[in-house]
């Protein structure tokens, strides 16, 4: 027996085509957050290397040193020109320091949108060479 | 209601509409995986290279230590520049950009006071 079948395939179309959509933004989503997260971290590292070498007194960084050579590496530094820093907190805890910073990618996809809020930590210690 | 017309064209039509997609999406891809390359060499190159430095100095062969990372990524580099924000001298503040393909990244770093 022949059967007839009339219809569209648009809405089945439809279905796939937005399901392709949502796993392209998806996924480009979640690269540009890793491309933004590595940046935000990159600086995170150089400012507390940055700031460390240059606020430490016999292995021990001063606190407030520290946190006025991190301002100064955030402003000077042109790695840090596309971040929007929302926060950057130091810490000294004996030998170590430690910077917590929180900031958004400016335009990591090139098409005018910023990123989230990244917040990444970095460390840096004193060792002494033998 | 009477509908009309061929299914096959409607089959070819809309697939092209699906399959058009990809090529920006390719695309979008390829730059963002250039930048996580980029940005990642940038940082670990310039690392690596004012360590290896003596108190204060340039690094001068930038490019033997951007080339394996750079082989490990499975990119070419189109190009990459050092750069200090005042004199070059010990303290300042030290740049590397690199281009891979369309997209670039820029780190920096202090040289040993």
């Amino acid at each position: 027996m022949i059967r007839s079948d009339r219809g569209t395939i648009a809405p089945l179309i439809a279905i796939y085509l937005s399901i392709i959509l949502l796993v392209a933004f998806g996924s480009v989503s979640v690269i540009a957050a890793l491309v933004a997260s590595n940046r935000v971290q990159g600086v995170a590292d150089m400012a507390i290397l940055y700031a460390h070498d240059r606020s430490v007194t016999a292995g021990i960084p001063n606190q407030a040193k520290l946190s006025n050579e991190i301002v100064l590496f955030l402003q000077r530094a042109p790695s840090a020109q596309r971040l929007i820093i929302v926060s950057a907190a130091a810490q000294v805890n004996a030998d170590t320091s430690t910077l917590r910073m929180c900031a958004r990618y400016q335009n990591p996809l090139g098409i005018g949108v910023d990123s989230a809020i990244i917040c990444r930590e970095s460390k840096g210690k004193s060792f002494l060479l033998p | 209601m009477d509908d009309a017309g061929s299914s096959p064209l409607e089959a070819v039509a809309l697939l092209l509409v699906l399959v058009l997609p990809i090529a920006p999406a390719l695309a979008l891809y390829q730059h963002l995986s250039d930048s996580l390359a980029a940005e990642s060499i940038a940082r670990h190159a310039l690392r690596s290279a004012v360590l290896s430095q003596e108190k204060g100095e340039v690094p001068r062969q930038l490019g033997a230590v951007i080339e394996p990372l750079a082989v490990s990524w499975g990119k070419d580099i189109s190009s990459f520049s050092v750069s200090c924000l005042d004199s070059c001298q010990a303290g300042d503040l030290l740049s590397l950009r690199v281009h891979v393909g369309a997209a670039w990244a820029i780190q920096t770093a202090g040289l040993e006071p």
